[in-house]
C-alpha cells in the first residue's frame, strides 16, 4: 500500500466521513474459534490491533473473554444471508436496497479489517461502496474507499478497486484537485493497451474543466489509440472528451471525424453527454469533406515575421503519454 | 448406444459389471456377442474391435450371426469400434456393408454417416470422406452437427486442393442460421485457406466483411494473426482505411494470451457441462469437435506464449497507417510509446522514433519536431534515417524562419550525403532557404546544380520558378521574364503553370511593361478562374491598369473585389481611394470611404486610415466644416486604440487644417461645434487634448499627443513635455508601436537604461508592425556599444529580412556595415554598405557615410589602396558635408603615408588645407602639423619649373 501523505489523508477521510463511534469499540455478533478448536459465540470487539474481546451472555450478566490474535483460528459473522441479499440486490441494480442491507455489514466488519486484512472479509464493503456510488452518495463512497485503502490487504485487487471507486467518486463530486491527483496516479500505474480507460477519461475531463483543450485531447486519445475491438471499459467516455476539445478549439471538422470514428465502433454513447451528441448529429449531415492530409510540396510564399527563438526543449517537455512505460535512458 | 448394449447384455444374461474377456474361445454366439459389446461399453474400443473381428471369424457364416436383426445392430457398433481403434479400412468395410444392407439405418442414425466419413478420412480417401459428409449434412441440416460437418468438409476440400469448393461451402455456413460461433470459425478457416493459397485480397475481403465477435469467440490467436497478415497486405496495397480496421482486431500479446486463456477455461467448463448431461444421439460429434478445438487452442496458446512478441512490429505498422491516414495525434502517441519503451527491440524503436518526428512535423509543431529530431540524431547517429532526421531539423528551422541554421544543416547534408536518394530535395531546399535569406547568387547556383544534375527531377519546375524569381527580387526583370517565359514553355501541364503565369504578369508589372502584364494577367484569369491566386491576380490587374493610366478601368476592377478576400479587399479599397484622389473625385472619395466604413462585412482594419481620407476628401471639397469633425471622430474613436496606426497622420492633417484655417472666417455650423476649429491655434488645442487625455487615463492617446507635441509643435527639451517625462508617466503596455520605437531610441540616445525594455516591448507586443525596425536598430546599437557584435548583427539582419523598407534604412545599414567590420567580416560589411548605396532614398549624407564605411572596412582588412579610392570619392563628390570631407582627406593622407606614397599624402593634406570652409574642423590642425612633417621627409624640389628654365635660356 502506498504510504504517501495523500493516500494516508484519503484513508483518514474514509474513517471520518461516515460518522460512527470509535471503531475499536463497535461490537459484531459472531462465532470465534480458538486454536484449540473451541467455539465461542457472542459480541466481538477489537480492543487493540492484535486482540478481540468476546462477550457472552451468562444469566443476567455477561462473561468477557480476551483472545490474542495468535490464539484465534477463525471468526465468522452472522451476516451471510444479509451479504447474499445485498449482492443480489446490487447485481439487479437495486442499489438503494443494497445500501440498506450492506451498510450494517460494513459497519460491523470494518473494525476487523486491520486485524484480518482479507479480501473475503472486505468484499461486502466494496459492494457497499459501489452501491453508494450508484445512488449518487459519492461522499459515502469515498468514505468506504478510504477505509479500504487504509488496510494492508495482501491482494492488490482490493486496493485497485478501492482506488477506482475513490477516483470515480471524486470525479462525480467535481473535486478537481483530488481527481487530478488520483487520475494521474492511476494513469501512471496502468497501461492504456491493457487496462481500462478510466483514469485517462477522468483526467481528460479534469482538463476540460480547466479549459486545457489540448491536454484533454492528448490524454483521452491515449486509450482510444491503443484500443481494439476487445472490450475496454470506459472507452466510450473518452470520445466525447476528444470531440469537445476539438469543438472548443473551433475545429468542428476534426470533431466530426472523431464522432464518425466513434459511430463506426458501435460503442454506447454516454447518457450524460446527450446534448453533445445532438450537436454532432446535426453537424453530421452538413459536413462531408474528409480531412486533407498536409501537403509535402514546397511552399510558394515568402514567410513573414521575425525568426522564432530556438527553445532547445528537452525531450521530457514534449512527451504526451501519461502512462506506465518502460522508459529506457535517452541521451 | 449405451442402452442398446445394456439391452443385449441383459438378453445375453450377462450381469452388468462383468469384465469382457480377452478371447471368445469356447463361448456361445450370444456370450461372444455379449463380450464384444461389453468391451465396447467399457470403452476399450481396440479390444472391442479385435473381439468383433474374432466374432466374425468364428460365427461369420452362422445363421445366428447373419440374422438381420443382429447384423442391423452389430455392424454399426463393430464399425465404430474399428474406427475408434484406428482400423479405418475395416471400419469402412463394415460401415459400407451396413449401409448397403440397412440404408434406412443410416437415415435414422446420421452419426453413422459421420463415422463413415471419419473412416474414409483416416484412410486418406478424402473424396469419399467428403461425399459421406455431404450425405451426413443433408441428414442433419439445420442442426448444430451440420455446422461441425461444414467445417470438416471444408477441411477436406482444402486438403484436396479444392479451394473454391471449400470456400463456397463455408460461405453456405456463414449464410445459414447456424450458431454464430460456428459461422465465425468457418470464416476463420476461409481466411486461413485464402492466405495459404496466396489469395490475399480475398482473405482481406473476407476478414473485413465478417462481423467478428471477439468477446465470445474462442479462436482469438488465429484471428489475430490472420488480421495481422491481411492488414500488412492492405497496407502494402495502400488501402489504409482497411488496414486500420484490421489492426482493430489485434490486441497486444499480453492481452491476447490472457484472453485466450480465459476462453480456453470457458471452453473446458462448457465441455464438462456437456459431458455431465450427455444426450444419447448426437452428442459424440459435438464432444469430439469441441475436444479437438480445445486441444488446438491449447497448442496455439503454448505456441503463442513461446513465440517472440509481435506487439512492437504490430504497433509500428499501426502507427504507420495512422500517419498515412493523417491521424497525427494517434500516430504520435503510438510512436512515442514504441520509441521510449526499453523492452522493445532497438531497431523498432529507431524506426518509431523517426516516424515520431514525422508526426510532429506533419502537425506543424516545429519546436517539438526539432526536439524529437535532435534527440533522434543524438541517439542514432549512424542510423540510415539520420540524414532524413537532419532534413527535418532543417525544415523545422526553416518553418521558424531561422534561415541560417537551416542553411547550415542543409549544407551538412548536401556535402555529407551526395548520393542519398533525397539529395535533390535537399539541394532545392537549400536554394530556397538562400532565397529567403536574400542571398540570390548562391541560391541560383543551387537551382542550376539541381537542374543540371536532375533534369527530370520532380522539383525541376519549382527550381526553375525560384531561379527566375531571384532575378525578380534583384529587380532584374528582363532576365526574370526570360527565365519564366522559357520555363512556361516547358511546363504547360505542370501544376505550377498557373503560378508561373501569375508571376510573369507581376514581373511585367514591376518592369512597367503594362501591356504585356495586362495580357498575361487576363490570360491567367481566363484560364485559371479557380486558382488560389485569383484574388491577388485581380488586385494585380487593378494595379496594372493604374500603371497604364486606365484609372476608370482600374477603379472598376478594384471595386469588384469582395470583402470575403480579407486583406486583398482592404488593399483594393485604398487603391481605389488613391485613384479617386488622382482623379480629384473628392465627392467619390467621400462616398467610397463612407461605404467602406459602413460595410459590416469588411474586415475591421485600417478604419482610422479610412476616416483620415474621408476627412481629407471633405477638406479638398472645401467642406472643412465636415473634415474637422471626421478627424476628431477618428481621434476620439481610435486615439486610445493601441493598434490604430494613423494617429500621427491625423494629427498632422489637423495641424495643417488649422494652420490653413487661421485667418479665414469660420463658416458652417459644424465648425462651430469642432473644438479644434474654435481653438486659438493648434498648439493650444493639442495642449488641451493632452490635459483631457491625462484626466481620462487615456494613456495611449496621451503618449501619442505628447510625442507629436515634442516632435512637431513644442520646443525640444521642454521641461514639462519631454521624452523622459513621458517615459516616467505612461506605463509601457499602453504605448503603441511607433511611440515605443521613438521613445526607445530617444531613451537610448539619452543613455537611459529603460531603452532596452521599451524596444523589447515593441518586438513582443507588435510582432507585425513595421515600427519594429526601430526596435531592431535600437537593440543593435545597445549590443554594439556593449561589444556584442554578433548579437547586434542578428538584430540588424532580422530587420532587413522582415522589414525591407522603413524610414531608418540608412541608419540600420550603416550600423550593420560597422558591426560586420568589427566582426572582421569585411566582405559582408562592404556588401551592406553597397546595398545602402543602391538606395536612391539614401542619397546624400547616408551615401557619403556608406562610402566612409567601405573605406574603413578596406583599411581594416589591409586593402589600403582601395580605401584611399573610397575616401577620394567622398571628398570629390560630397563637398556638402564638410565634416565627412575633412575626415576623408585626413584618413586618405594617412593611408598614403602608410603605403609609402609620401608625395600623394602631402598633396592630399595640401588640398584639405586649401579649403577655407574646413578650417574649423579637427583635422585642420592635424593636417597642418602632419604636412610640415611630411615636407621635411620629402626630397627638395628644384628651384624653378622646366617652363621657367626655358624662359631663362631664351632670355
Amino acid at each position: 500500500m502506498k504510504t504517501d501523505a495523500f493516500t494516508v489523508s484519503l484513508a483518514l477521510l474514509g474513517t471520518l466521513v461516515i460518522p460512527n463511534p470509535s471503531s475499536l469499540l463497535r461490537a459484531a455478533t459472531g462465532t470465534l474459534t480458538n486454536t484449540d478448536g473451541r467455539q465461542f459465540e457472542g459480541d466481538m470487539t477489537v480492543v487493540d490491533p492484535a486482540a478481540i474481546r468476546l462477550e457472552v451472555a451468562a444469566g443476567a450478566g455477561t462473561v468477557s473473554y480476551l483472545f490474542r490474535k495468535d490464539k484465534i483460528q477463525s471468526i465468522d459473522f452472522f451476516d451471510a444471508e444479509q451479504i447474499e441479499e445485498g449482492l443480489e440486490a446490487l447485481s439487479h441494480g437495486q442499489y438503494e436496497a443494497a445500501v440498506e442491507v450492506l451498510k450494517p455489514v460494513h459497519r460491523q466488519r470494518s473494525p476487523f479489517f486491520r486485524l484480518y486484512p482479507l479480501e473475503s472479509l472486505a468484499e461486502p464493503s466494496l459492494a457497499l461502496g459501489e452501491a453508494y456510488f450508484q445512488t449518487g452518495r459519492f461522499i459515502e463512497a469515498v468514505g468506504v474507499a478510504g477505509t479500504l485503502l487504509g488496510v494492508d490487504f495482501a491482494e492488490e485487487r482490493m486496493h485497485s478497486k478501492a482506488n477506482q471507486l475513490m477516483l470515480r467518486s471524486f470525479f462525480k463530486l467535481e473535486r478537481w484537485e483530488e481527481t487530478e491527483i488520483l487520475a494521474k496516479r492511476w494513469c501512471e500505474n496502468h497501461n492504456p493497451a491493457e487496462d481500462s480507460a478510466l483514469g485517462w477519461w477522468i483526467l481528460g475531463e479534469a482538463r476540460l474543466a480547466t479549459e486545457d483543450w489540448k491536454a484533454a485531447r492528448w490524454i483521452s486519445l491515449l486509450p482510444i489509440t491503443f484500443s481494439s475491438q476487445y472490450p475496454k471499459p470506459y472507452l466510450e467516455q473518452c470520445y466525447p472528451v476528444v470531440i469537445q476539445s476539438w469543438l472548443s478549439e473551433g475545429n468542428p471538422k476534426k470533431a466530426l471525424r472523431a464522432y464518425r470514428e466513434f459511430l463506426g465502433r458501435k460503442l454506447p454513447w454516454p447518457e450524460e453527454k446527450a446534448a453533445l451528441r445532438t450537436s454532432m448529429e446535426e453537424m453530421l449531415g452538413e459536413q462531408d469533406q474528409a480531412l486533407a492530409p498536409s501537403s509535402s510540396e514546397p511552399t510558394l510564399e515568402i514567410p513573414q515575421g521575425r525568426p522564432e527563438m530556438d527553445l532547445n526543449l528537452p525531450l521530457e517537455s514534449v512527451r504526451k503519454i501519461t502512462a506506465k512505460t518502460e522508459i529506457s535512458e535517452t541521451p | 448406444m449405451r442402452y442398446f448394449i445394456l439391452l443385449i447384455l441383459l438378453l445375453a444374461g450377462i450381469k452388468a459389471g462383468t469384465k469382457a474377456q480377452e478371447s471368445l474361445d469356447g463361448l456361445t454366439f450370444r456370450d461372444a456377442l455379449g463380450m464384444c459389446l461389453l468391451a465396447a461399453g467399457e470403452g476399450d474400443l481396440e479390444k472391442a474391435a479385435a473381439l468383433f473381428e474374432s466374432l466374425e471369424e468364428i460365427f461369420g457364416n452362422e445363421a445366428e450371426y447373419l440374422e438381420e436383426e443382429i447384423q442391423r445392430h452389430v455392424l454399426p457398433v463393430k464399425g465404430m469400434a474399428e474406427l475408434a481403434a484406428g482400423k479405418s479400412p475395416e471400419a469402412i468395410d463394415t460401415l459400407e456393408r451396413a449401409r448397403r444392407q440397412f440404408p434406412s439405418l443410416f437415415k435414422e442414425k446420421p452419426s453413422l454417416l459421420y463415422s463413415l466419413a471419419q473412416a474414409y478420412k483416416q484412410n486418406l480417401n478424402l473424396e469419399k470422406a467428403r461425399k459421406a459428409l455431404d450425405a451426413y449434412l443433408q441428414q442433419v441440416a439445420g442442426t448444430l452437427e451440420a455446422g461441425f460437418a461444414y467445417l470438416e468438409r471444408a477441411d477436406l476440400h482444402f486438403q484436396e486442393g479444392l479451394l473454391d469448393e471449400g470456400l463456397e461451402g463455408l460461405g453456405q455456413l456463414y449464410r445459414s442460421a447456424l450458431p454464430r460461433s460456428l459461422k465465425l470459425q468457418g470464416q476463420l478457416k476461409a481466411v486461413e485457406a485464402c492466405l495459404q493459397n496466396g489469395r490475399k485480397d480475398q482473405a482481406t475481403g473476407l476478414i473485413l466483411q465478417t462481423d467478428w465477435s471477439v468477446s465470445t469467440m474462442p479462436e482469438l490467436a488465429q484471428l489475430t494473426f490472420s488480421a495481422l497478415r491481411t492488414a500488412e497486405h492492405a497496407l502494402a496495397e495502400q488501402r489504409i482505411g482497411d488496414a486500420l480496421k484490421l489492426f482493430q482486431l489485434v490486441p497486444p500479446k499480453k492481452v491476447l494470451v490472457q484472453v485466450q486463456r480465459e476462453r480456453i477455461e470457458e471452453l473446458k467448463q462448457s465441455l464438462s457441462f456437456r459431458r455431465a448431461r450427455r444426450t444419447v444421439r448426437n452428442d459424440t460429434h459435438g464432444q469430439q469437435y469441441f475436444t479437438q478445438l480445445q486441444h488446438r487452442l491449447e497448442q496455439q496458446l503454448r505456441a503463442l506464449e513461446d513465440a517472440a512478441d509481435y506487439t512492437p512490429d504490430f504497433y509500428l505498422r499501426y502507427g504507420q497507417c495512422l500517419l498515412l491516414d493523417a491521424q497525427l495525434h494517434k500516430a504520435w502517441l503510438v510512436f512515442e510509446h514504441i520509441a521510449l519503451n526499453g523492452a522493445y527491440p532497438e531497431e523498432v524503436r529507431e524506426e518509431a522514433h523517426y516516424r515520431w518526428v514525422l508526426a510532429a512535423h506533419q502537425m506543424e509543431e516545429w519546436e517539438e519536431a526539432l526536439t524529437l529530431a535532435r534527440n533522434f540524431v543524438n541517439r542514432y547517429p549512424n542510423s540510415d534515417l539520420a540524414p532524413q532526421a537532419l532534413y527535418l531539423i532543417a525544415s523545422a528551422h526553416l518553418e521558424q524562419r531561422r534561415y541560417r541554421e537551416s542553411f547550415e544543416v542543409l549544407t551538412d547534408l548536401v556535402d555529407g550525403f551526395p548520393d542519398h536518394a533525397l539529395f535533390p530535395r535537399w539541394l532545392f531546399t537549400r536554394g530556397f532557404v538562400l532565397v529567403l535569406s536574400e542571398d540570390y547568387p548562391p541560391a541560383r547556383q543551387d537551382f542550376a546544380a539541381y537542374l543540371s544534375r536532375f533534369p527530370q527531377g520532380s522539383l525541376r519546375v519549382n527550381a526553375g520558378l525560384w531561379d527566375g524569381l531571384t532575378y525578380f527580387f534583384e529587380k532584374n526583370y528582363a532576365t526574370c521574364t526570360d527565365r519564366l517565359t522559357t520555363l512556361s514553355g516547358t511546363a504547360r501541364n505542370h501544376p505550377l503553370y498557373p503560378e508561373i503565369q501569375y508571376r510573369l504578369a507581376s514581373t511585367h508589372y514591376a518592369w512597367r511593361r503594362y501591356d504585356e502584364a495586362l495580357a498575361t494577367i487576363n490570360r491567367y484569369l481566363g484560364e485559371f478562374p479557380r486558382h488560389f491566386r485569383v484574388g491577388e491576380a485581380r488586385v494585380l490587374k487593378g494595379d496594372i491598369l493604374m500603371g497604364k493610366g486606365e484609372l476608370e478601368e482600374a477603379l472598376n476592377t478594384f471595386s469588384g473585389i469582395s470583402a470575403e478576400v480579407g486583406r486583398l479587399y482592404l488593399y483594393s479599397v485604398f487603391q481605389a481611394g488613391k485613384i479617386l484622389r488622382a482623379l480629384q473625385d473628392y465627392a467619390g472619395m467621400v462616398s467610397h470611404y463612407d461605404a467602406f466604413l459602413q460595410n459590416d462585412e469588411a474586415p475591421r482594419a485600417r478604419l482610422s486610415e479610412a476616416l483620415f481620407w474621408l476627412a481629407w476628401a471633405n477638406q479638398q471639397r472645401g467642406a472643412s466644416d465636415q473634415a474637422f469633425p471626421i478627424y476628431e471622430r477618428a481621434l476620439a474613436t481610435y486615439g486610445d486604440d493601441i493598434h490604430s496606426a494613423e494617429m500621427e497622420r491625423i494629427l498632422r492633417a489637423l495641424q495643417d487644417l488649422k494652420s490653413n484655417q487661421v485667418g479665414h472666417a469660420l463658416n458652417g455650423s459644424s465648425e462651430l461645434r469642432s473644438p479644434l476649429a474654435t481653438a486659438e491655434d493648434f498648439s493650444s488645442w493639442i495642449l488641451r487634448e493632452i490635459e483631457i487625455a491625462q484626466q481620462n487615463d487615456q494613456f495611449t492617446y496621451y503618449a501619442r499627443l505628447v510625442l507629436f507635441f515634442i516632435e512637431h509643435v513644442g520646443k525640444p527639451e521642454t521641461s514639462e513635455y519631454s521624452y523622459m517625462a513621458l517615459a516616467d508617466s505612461v506605463p509601457l503596455e499602453n504605448m503603441d508601436a511607433t511611440t515605443l520605437g521613438r521613445m526607445g531610441l530617444a531613451l537610448l540616445t539619452a543613455g537611459d537604461e529603460r531603452a532596452r525594455p521599451w524596444l523589447e516591448q515593441l518586438l513582443d507586443g507588435f510582432p507585425s508592425s513595421p515600427s519594429r525596425s526601430m526596435a531592431y536598430l535600437g537593440l543593435a546599437r545597445l549590443d554594439f556599444a556593449a561589444g556584442d557584435y554578433a548579437s547586434a548583427s542578428e538584430w540588424l539582419h532580422a530587420s532587413n529580412e522582415q522589414i525591407p523598407l522603413h524610414p531608418r534604412m540608412s541608419e540600420t545599414q550603416l550600423l550593420l556595415g560597422r558591426t560586420l567590420s568589427r566582426m572582421e567580416l569585411f566582405e559582408e560589411s562592404i556588401a551592406a554598405y553597397e546595398k545602402l548605396l543602391r538606395l536612391k532614398s539614401a542619397r546624400g549624407r547616408p551615401h557619403a557615410r556608406a562610402l566612409q564605411g567601405i573605406a574603413e572596412s578596406h583599411t581594416r582588412s589591409g586593402a589600403m589602396e582601395k580605401a584611399i579610392a573610397y575616401y577620394q570619392r567622398i571628398y570629390n563628390m560630397y563637398r556638402a558635408y564638410p565634416d565627412l570631407v575633412s575626415s576623408a582627406y585626413w584618413k586618405s593622407a594617412k593611408l598614403f603615408e602608410a603605403v609609402g606614397r609620401l608625395p600623394e599624402a602631402a598633396a592630399t593634406l595640401r588640398e584639405l588645407l586649401s579649403q577655407e570652409k574646413l578650417k574649423g574642423l579637427p583635422e585642420w590642425g592635424l593636417a597642418e602639423n602632419r604636412l610640415e612633417h611630411l615636407v621635411s621627409l620629402l626630397p627638395k624640389e628644384p628651384d624653378a619649373s622646366p617652363a621657367e628654365e626655358k624662359e631663362t635660356h631664351e632670355n
